[in-house]
């Protein structure tokens, strides 16, 4: 015969197993949901060393169809190509949070830049940046542009710009903006100028 | 040998002289106009099993009908709160919940519903419950009473007139067709119960009214030809004998006649022997002003959502058709790159617009970021670097620019004029670098929140009036550069 008193602490014992139990479970759900939407919104850090500095990006805001310069915090490393995809990333990242100036679709990132005789760049985007595009000539325009001036303002030198999406060409951004083409810097820094 | 021979090009020149007569005589395109008291606008009657049909959302758009939808086979749509329901092979309609006969099966083609001419009295009459008039001979029907009616008057003695005064103002196209005046009104509900009024008068002799093809038509016969002016106010119309001119004395070049002093402007003094047709049924010779106005996206490519069950295809093409009517009635010819929910890939577009030497090339878009309407050109800034005759097709605009910058100003400035908020940019959307015309990109924006305000008629005609307006200005200026 087992004595009362000992009954009673085992059956507190048990419950107390069980409502940690149901903690830690309640706690490991809503971790990994945290996980996987700052996944999905924002660029993965960048696995480059490099130190951290400050770039200048240009931002678009929809709500007064403008472009303007920030400054933004970010490791940049010393290869030039490395560099132009982080301050791409770091222009992303602006629209990627909430609330966003400019806001784009989930899962929108840098996959790879090239340089190609170090004048001409080719942006390899993920096909969640073009397929999550808000659709129209000012909010695709705008994107372009603010992407190519903040490549243009931190690495010198470059004088044309190609967007592929996933590895592959693609006509337009979303139904408007013209990806087959190559932009020349000089024609999108007059661009700009419409919406300073 | 040389008896064939002759036989030979005798012959060739029969078959010509034939093919000649038969494209002439070929019929204009089949239209159907339907007038409001507000408005009028024509849609285009389509043959199918024999039988006349239009298109369902041509005839109830204007007038507000918004929100088809369709289930496996069924096409609902709204007017003034009232539901008509459609059902594809089926010859009967549900309006405000009532069964109507259509005369016809419906028929479905590219996502467009189709019905009989004929049912567009029932159609209208119990959807609007206002009074309508059909003439289906003249392919005309008045929608709540419109009509402009008009009276004649002959003063006779040395020099004969005729006098016309109608219940509206009225812009009709004449034709001289010898000692025939023919008054052509397409966009006027003018109607009349006379139909032949003969005059006892030698220099003015008849007038007969007739319908045809969704127009209205008064002829005035005389002994010679006539002069028709119109008055200052638009609702009286002048009919006189031209006083015979003095045989010439030299040979004189075919040019425009010499104007002649008339306090009214002067519809057509013209006598020439063979009137000019219309702009745009010209039969097979291109119009030497021709816009293409390229309603954006359409069939899978559905372009931006601008609000639920409206897509930016749909709206672009709304727009467009409007733009098409504002444009023909300014006398302009115009057409457009889609005319229903088809695809229509970016370099058939251009393809399309080149081949057929447009002068002026205008594509329709609408988004939801800010409340404006913005008027872009390409921004292409280098010069096109051509082979010869040959332009390279990614910048084929380039040598277009400077005549688009001047277009788009020409239409910003009219959508000012209609209080319309408006913004110059300049983008690098496709197909404006293919297109060797000058070039320009309309785009009806609005507020996430105000996307109603896009479906509106209101908000569609006055950008159209507006664009129509800005393009026959250019249109002017080219013809007085001429």
């Amino acid at each position: 015969m087992i004595p009362r008193q000992f009954q009673i602490t085992i059956a507190l014992l048990l419950v107390g197993i069980l409502i940690s139990g149901i903690f830690i479970i309640k706690l490991t759900h809503k971790e990994q949901a945290k996980t996987q939407l700052e996944g999905e919104e924002r660029p993965v850090a960048p696995p480059v060393g490099g130190k951290q500095e400050h770039v200048q990006v240009l931002v678009a805001y929809d709500d007064d169809r403008a472009l303007r310069w920030r400054e933004a915090t970010v490791f940049m490393p010393e290869e030039r190509s490395l560099r132009a995809k982080e301050a791409l990333r770091a222009v992303l990242a602006q629209y990627l949070q909430n609330p966003s100036p400019h806001p784009l679709g989930k899962g929108a990132d840098i996959k790879d830049v090239y340089l190609v005789n170090n004048s001409t760049v080719v942006v390899d985007t993920t096909s969640q940046f073009a397929d999550g595009h808000p659709s129209g000539i000012l909010p695709e325009e705008l994107t372009l542009t603010s992407l190519i001036e903040t490549l243009s303002a931190n690495i010198p030198g470059i004088t044309r710009v190609k967007f592929i999406v996933d590895g592959k060409e693609r006509e337009t951004l979303a139904g408007h903006a013209d990806l087959m083409s190559f932009y020349e810097v000089a024609a999108v820094h007059e661009l700009a100028k419409e919406f300073e | 040998m040389r008896w064939s021979k002759g036989l030979l090009v005798a012959l060739a020149a029969i078959a010509l002289l034939s093919c000649t007569l038969l494209l002439s005589l070929a019929d204009p395109a089949k239209q159907f106009t339907i007038y409001t008291p507000q408005s009028s606008y024509s849609i285009e009657i389509l043959d199918r099993q024999g039988q006349a049909y239009i298109g369902l959302m041509e005839l109830l758009e204007p007038l507000g009908a918004t929100g088809m939808r369709s289930g496996d086979s069924d096409w609902v749509l709204q007017l003034n709160k009232a539901e008509a329901r459609f059902t594809e092979g089926k010859d009967k309609a549900k309006i405000r919940g009532n069964s109507i006969a259509l005369s016809g099966n419906v028929l479905v083609e590219n996502h467009r519903v189709l019905v009989p001419l004929n049912a567009s009295f029932s159609i209208l009459s119990s959807l609007l419950h206002k009074n309508i008039d059909f003439h289906p001979a003249g392919r005309r029907i008045f929608v709540d009473n419109a009509g402009i009616h008009f009276t004649s008057e002959l003063k006779k003695g040395e020099k004969s007139s005729l006098l016309l005064n109608f219940s509206q103002p009225v812009n009709p196209s004449v034709n001289q067709e010898g000692n025939k005046s023919k008054l052509v009104f397409k966009r006027e509900p003018l109607i009349s119960d006379i139909t032949n009024q003969p005059f006892d008068d030698k220099a003015i002799r008849s007038l007969n009214f007739s319908e045809d093809n969704g127009n209205a038509t008064i002829t005035i016969t005389g002994d010679s030809a006539l002069h028709v002016s119109l008055g200052s106010d638009g609702k009286t119309i002048l009919v006189q004998v031209v006083q015979p001119p003095a045989p010439p004395v030299a040979s004189v070049s075919p040019q425009a006649p010499a104007p002649q002093p008339s306090p009214a402007p002067s519809v057509a003094a013209q006598s020439s022997p063979t009137p000019e047709p219309p702009i745009g049924t010209q039969g097979h010779t291109p119009p030497a002003f021709l816009v293409m106005i390229d309603p954006s996206h359409g069939g899978d490519d559905r372009g931006a959502y601008l609000a639920d069950k409206l897509d930016e295809k749909d709206l672009t093409l709304s727009v467009a058709r409007k733009l098409k009517i504002e444009l023909q009635d300014r006398g302009i010819a115009v057409r457009l790159l889609r005319d229903a929910d088809i695809n229509l890939s970016l370099e058939q577009r251009a393809e399309a617009t080149n081949a057929q030497h447009a002068a002026v090339y205008v594509a329709i878009h609408a988004g939801v970021s800010g409340q404006e309407v913005r008027v872009y050109t390409s921004a292409l800034t280098s010069p096109s670097v051509g082979a010869g005759q040959f332009l390279p097709w990614e910048t084929a605009q380039a040598s277009s620019l400077s005549r688009s910058q001047t277009l788009a100003q020409t239409i910003s400035g009219e959508l000012r004029k209609k209080d319309v908020q408006t913004a110059l940019l300049t983008t690098p959307l496709r197909p404006l670098n293919n297109i060797i015309a000058p070039a320009v990109a309309i785009e009806l924006s609005s507020d996430r929140s105000n996307t109603q305000d896009l479906v509106t008629q209101r908000v569609q005609n006055v950008v159209a009036a507006a664009v129509a307006s800005g393009i026959a200005q250019v249109h002017s200026q080219i013809e007085a550069q001429k």
